[in-house]
């Protein structure tokens, strides 16, 4: 620590001290962030291979199935809320933190359930050559621009909040891939939400990172 | 309460006005939240060094996230939890025996130590605290010991004092969230 007196460095800090723009509103960046993220996967996912042939019919005539998609799509929407409000100090609710993860384990569990009680007849059906890979790599652009966005703020943990933001944009390709890809619970637990964890390991370094330039 | 009430109101007020560029406001408020730190701090720590440390952390991060602050929102759980946030992560980054020996010799720490243990203990995070855990945070933290020195003290091995030490710290945080403020 400088040794610096208190005085001195009041004074320095507000000497000329800049006029800023408050970034307080959360609701708004966070859901086009979101609801941004879900055009781009898809959009490149449409152009690089077609969906799963009777996917979205499933959604209407499977309960289970679109309970399990369902379940995605919310828990995906409750992290990106977390994260960003992580990125303003006392905003973060411990009981919001609960209903996330309650919300991720109902989710992976669905598919743990679905090894023995398959929503859909698991088949090859629609199977895409590097699921794996697109499932990893869909995931990384909407991961830096989120964190980007929490960062300009200021995520008293950023490794925490580099790790919500990094479950909720891995979770977007890994979710699409339901529909997009060949239904069978075990490859969608090793080949489409495995490698979201890869994006939520990537989202903590950053927090790291941004921490130690901070 | 009332008391509590106006800083709530001025503060809020005040920092506005800092986010608009009011110097006056800005250097009012912050010595205002300086003395406001110091307080808190001896408060529930007691004479502890690295008082001073915290409240210029803690202000320069308030600085650093001014405009993050929204005046529509309770200023008093924003500040806090800023200020909480930097004295936790200070009290885990201190090595207090390299900063206790470069203000004093080892000499004086160890004359020193029964009075700034008496004062610390009584402390309320202090106090709140587990003994295993009060034990070893006023031996590294407060008094300056070395991890070893500790672990000699208390006849422990050392990574049981460096657990002891972040789980203390756990603890610390703990106590000081669920606290109203």
């Amino acid at each position: 620590m400088k040794q610096q007196s208190r005085v001195d460095l009041i004074k320095d800090l507000s000497s000329h001290v800049a006029v800023v723009r408050p970034r307080t509103r959360l609701l708004l960046p966070s859901m086009l962030w979101f609801i941004g993220s879900w055009i781009y996967v898809v959009a490149l996912s449409l152009y690089l291979g077609p969906l799963r042939e009777g996917a979205v019919k499933s959604l209407v005539t499977s309960p289970q199935f679109a309970f399990e998609s369902s379940m995605g799509l919310i828990t995906g929407a409750l992290f990106c809320v977390l994260a960003f409000r992580e990125s303003i100090p006392s905003l973060r609710h411990q009981w919001l933190v609960y209903l996330s993860y309650l919300s991720a384990i109902v989710w992976v569990s669905c598919y743990v359930l679905g090894l023995t009680f398959p929503a859909l007849e698991p088949s090859m059906l629609g199977k895409r050559a590097h699921c794996v890979l697109e499932a990893y790599l869909y995931s990384m652009p909407p991961l830096l621009i989120g964190y980007f966005l929490i960062y300009r703020r200021y995520p008293l943990n950023a490794f925490r909040a580099g790790m919500f933001m990094g479950v909720s944009a891995g979770m977007i390709p890994a979710l699409f891939m339901q529909i997009s890809c060949m239904y069978d619970p075990q490859h969608i637990l090793t080949h489409h939400i495995g490698p979201a964890t890869i994006a939520i390991a990537i989202g903590a370094l950053l927090g790291l990172i941004f921490k130690k330039m901070k | 309460m009332k008391a509590v009430n106006n800083d709530e109101q001025r503060w809020s007020q005040l920092m506005g006005k800092a986010q608009q560029g009011d110097e006056h406001s800005y250097a009012d408020l912050l010595e205002e939240l300086g003395k406001a730190i110091e307080a808190y701090l001896r408060s529930r720590f007691g004479p502890i060094d690295i008082i001073e440390d915290c409240v210029q952390e803690s202000l320069i991060a308030i600085h650093a996230a001014r405009h993050t602050y929204d005046t529509k929102r309770l200023f008093r759980p924003w500040f806090f939890a800023i200020v909480r946030h930097r004295t936790i992560d200070l009290l885990r980054r201190q090595k207090s025996y390299t900063a206790a020996l470069e203000r004093n010799t080892l000499e004086h720490i160890e004359s020193t130590a029964l009075s700034i243990e008496e004062e610390v203990n009584k402390s309320m995070v202090f106090s709140m605290l587990a003994p295993a855990y009060r034990d070893v945070l006023l031996l590294t933290k407060v008094i300056g010991f070395s991890t070893s020195e500790t672990a000699e003290k208390l006849g422990i091995s050392k990574s049981a004092v460096r657990v002891r030490v972040h789980r203390g710290i756990k603890e610390t945080r703990k106590i000081l969230q669920n606290e109203q403020v």
